[in-house]
């Protein structure tokens, strides 16, 4: 009884004076700024954290919270349409979305994200409300040992990636791995791989790499394979949002991709990105169409869009229970918390209650918010379909090069862009997953810390994977994933052979 | 009409734009015509972590003192020394400062041989605040004093596991300094920075965490976690009743300190000037609520005591970057 009125009065403190204009602009700016390459949704908040100093706590923590679900979704525009994922967390999305659309399916594609996606943040929001204290005891089960395990999980990945043959699936995804280990490592403070540029101290920029890849490689395609691609006429445009009997097809993906999105959420180490591999992963696997993952399908838009979203909950799990934020975003929300005067910690909730009411209503208003917001951005980024091929291919590439400057200033990143589009075209060419190398680059750096951290922890011993409870089922379940195609293979042909033998000695018995 | 109009608005915003202008310089005068325009303070990490949020903080203090406003801009990368690479090109005239740290300013600079980025290629204007370096344990730990938990590590080495932030951290220095000064072994287990040691920690993957109070303030208050020592040379006010390294006999003094540099060659009134201001915010109510919610202590140099202190900070890191072989040669 008290909980709801407390919630109504944050409903009630998050809506007044300019509140609900606060909140739209927020969501519109996430949209806007996740769309652009190179701008992320924890540089998105930063960028808008100025303008927050005016307002007072609640209101500055709900804009931002605002810019937050907004730029989860705004990354997946580019990603679907220009296959130019806009943040790291949707390079997943990227892979069935930029097939929809070369199939004439791109406002599908994008109406599917936007409402899935907003499912998924909202039931993440409603979790954490009802549960944020439990769960914040949770997350210190959660040490280094099990996001281990996850990442190690998420890169069984590979193998469904890699489609004509499994040795250059590895490999793409083994020179993913490497290129992680570029920078200075946190471990033993020696320099890897820099080759003298202090640009690449801090590690490579993984956006660059991956619109490289995925977005300048296709330019590159497109330019030596002109062809008409099938697009959408925009008027029909209208159509964005899902019918009821298109969001059932995609209710198991965006089920999967919650579950996934909370607990990656959850966990300190894993954020949107590594989530929405893993529900990519997990959707397929689970899918009654497997087949069409990679083919253009809508529930492989759907899952890891909802898991991105859902990693919001998740990540605010351990910033309000215990003042340690989940991740770069939720970092921007606890920076937001100190320069207003708020000390955040394990004390926050029950010191604060009214702001932290509020900042829950405010998560589930922006999330509903994302839908309006979103139809009339995504209007307005179809009109890009509508251009020639040449005209089409220009921009994003003029786009592609401020996008990647402009993150850090650096001229190495839209040479980094450039070198890795040459590369993926022949990766393209010779058959080499660019997905795999992807994923083993948003995975590398989680599994290669983690694993040594551990050890440290262990003393050595490599049984602290499988002493833990969490990090074990994970180990099994990988181990699982890895074995049970190869039995199923095992058992196939041990059938067919029986059943060969089988007709083959029939006849020749009687 | 609508001309009118126009013309009138026109003339109205040019009126006003004068009138701006005519009075900005007059208000400088008092000021030795320093700032004229808007100072830009450039941080070498990420927004949201603990160097943006000081210098928000220091920018949010100096605005009513200084005539102009302190703008902060986020140059990340490359351990905080692209900041230094960008200031340093800029023109010495006091208008873009650099935010330092022992990190970004001594450590990184060295380990990465770029010498050109050092400390010694700015001007120092001041040294704001720092934050003390603590080591804590857990309530249930098996040692009730220092010298219970020496007389354990002596006889187990590698078996107390301390959690702190990234090797050729601070925190990685006040462990190591330790090591040597008390004979002792421990296991360190570095992080990408404070919050996931505290993690790593509280999760009872370790038994120590070293690092500073704010991010486990609420957990002592919520009694996961225990203050034991504190490398600083008094004893803190935070914890007054937590020995010192020092007076336990180990010579282990560190802080982490930040602080304020400008391109090398500002005209020294101008410096005078930046340093003056910057004293004067450290008294501001605003200043002081932050410093007390981040449980630092006000550590403020003026620029010849601060050089001096950096000429001191450098040797003492440089002998143990060396102990820990991370130059490269």
């Amino acid at each position: 009884m008290n909980f709801l009125q407390s919630l109504l009065t944050g409903f009630a403190t998050a809506l007044q004076g300019w509140g609900l204009l606060v909140m739209v602009a927020g969501v519109a700016w996430g949209i806007i700024g996740g769309a652009i390459p190179g701008i992320s949704g924890a540089v998105a908040m930063a960028l808008a954290l100025p303008y927050t100093f005016g307002m007072d706590a609640a209101t500055a923590l709900v804009m931002l919270a605002g810019v937050w679900a907004g730029a989860n979704y705004g990354g997946s525009i580019p990603a679907i349409l220009m296959r130019m994922p806009g943040t790291p967390g949707s390079a997943a999305a990227l892979m069935d979305g930029y097939e929809l659309t070369r199939q004439g399916h791109a406002s599908k594609a994008l109406g599917i994200s936007l409402v899935c996606g907003t499912i998924g943040g909202l039931i993440s929001i409603i979790v954490l409300i009802a549960m944020v204290v439990p769960l914040g005891n949770l997350v210190l089960a959660f040490g280094s040992p099990e996001t281990f395990a996850l990442a190690l999980f998420g890169l069984t990945l590979i193998a469904g990636l890699s489609e004509k043959s499994f040795l250059k699936g590895l490999a793409s995804g083994f020179f993913g791995l490497l290129l992680t280990t570029i920078g200075l490592d946190t471990l033993t403070g020696s320099i890897r791989f820099t080759f003298g540029r202090s640009e690449l101290l801090s590690g490579v920029d993984i956006i660059s790499i991956m619109i490289g890849l995925f977005a300048v490689s296709e330019m590159f395609w497109q330019i030596a394979h002109p062809r008409r691609v099938a697009m959408e006429p925009v008027s029909r445009a209208h159509t964005a949002f899902p019918t009821f009997a298109e969001l059932r097809a995609v209710g198991r993906a965006t089920f999967v991709g919650t579950i996934v999105g909370l607990i990656v959420g959850i966990m300190p180490g894993a954020g949107a990105t590594a989530s929405s591999f893993v529900a990519y992963n997990e959707a397929r696997r689970w899918s009654k169409r497997p087949d069409l993952f990679g083919k253009g399908s809508m529930e492989g838009v759907a899952a890891p869009e909802t898991a991105n979203n859902a990693v919001q909950g998740g990540d605010l799990v351990p910033t309000l229970a215990l003042g340690i934020p989940g991740s770069n975003s939720a970092a921007i929300m606890l920076a937001a918390l100190i320069l207003h005067g708020i000390v955040p910690g394990p004390f926050l909730l029950s010191k604060h209650p009214a702001l932290v009411f509020t900042l829950f209503a405010g998560l589930i208003l922006v999330n509903l918010l994302m839908i309006p917001v979103g139809i009339v951005i995504l209007r307005g980024c179809l009109v890009a379909l509508r251009l020639a091929p040449p005209a089409l291919v220009a921009s994003i590439l003029a786009i592609i090069v401020v996008g990647t400057y402009a993150a850090d200033l650096f001229i190495l990143n839209p040479l980094l862009a450039l070198i890795f589009g040459i590369v993926g075209y022949g990766m393209r060419v010779y058959g080499f997953s660019a997905a795999a190398t992807v994923l083993g680059l948003v995975l590398g750096f989680l599994a290669e810390s983690e694993l040594r951290r551990s050890l440290l922890i262990s003393l050595g011993s490599w049984t602290i994977f499988f002493t833990r409870p969490i990090s074990a089922a994970l180990m099994v379940l990988t181990f699982g994933v890895l074995v049970y195609p190869a039995v199923l293979h095992i058992r196939d042909r041990w059938r067919l052979r029986q059943t060969l033998a089988g007709t083959a000695t029939g006849p020749a018995h009687k | 009409m609508r001309m009118h109009r126009s013309a009138r608005t026109m003339f109205v915003l040019i009126f006003s734009i004068v009138l701006v202008l005519a009075l900005a310089p007059m208000r400088g005068l008092t000021q030795q015509d320093f700032p004229t325009r808007p100072i830009t303070f450039v941080v070498g990490f990420a927004p949201g972590g603990g160097a943006d949020v000081f210098a928000r903080a220091l920018a949010d203090s100096a605005k009513g003192i200084l005539p102009q406003a302190i703008a902060v801009e986020n140059r990340a990368g490359a351990g905080g020394t692209a900041a230094n690479a960008y200031v340093s090109g800029r023109p010495a005239d006091g208008y873009t400062l650099l935010f330092a740290h022992a990190g970004s300013s001594i450590i990184t600079p060295l380990i990465t041989n770029q010498p050109q980025l050092k400390w010694d290629a700015f001007d120092p204007v001041a040294r704001i605040h720092g934050e003390e370096e603590w080591l804590f344990v857990r309530p249930d730990a098996q040692w009730k004093t220092p010298e219970e938990l020496i007389t354990f590590a002596k006889a187990n080495p590698r078996r107390v596991r301390v959690a702190g932030s990234a090797i050729g951290g601070i925190d990685s220095f006040v462990v190591l300094a330790w090591e040597k000064a008390a004979g002792i072994s421990l296991q360190y287990i570095p992080h990408e920075g404070g919050g996931p040691a505290a993690l790593t920690f509280l999760g009872g993957n370790a038994e120590m965490l070293v690092g500073n109070v704010s991010e486990v303030f609420q957990h002592i208050q919520a009694r996961r976690a225990v203050p034991f020592l504190v490398a600083s040379e008094r004893r803190s006010s935070i914890f007054p009743t937590v020995p010192t390294m020092k007076e336990k006999g180990w010579d282990v003094v560190y802080a982490q300190w930040r602080s304020v540099m400008a391109p090398q060659g500002v005209p020294p009134s101008r410096i005078a000037a930046l340093t003056t201001a910057f004293q004067k915010a450290l008294g501001a109510t605003s200043w002081k609520r932050f410093n007390e919610n981040a449980k630092a202590v006000d550590l403020f140099l003026g620029p010849a005591e601060f050089r001096q202190f950096l000429v001191n900070e450098e040797a003492r890191l440089t002998r143990v970057i060396d102990d820990l072989g991370l130059r490269r040669r």
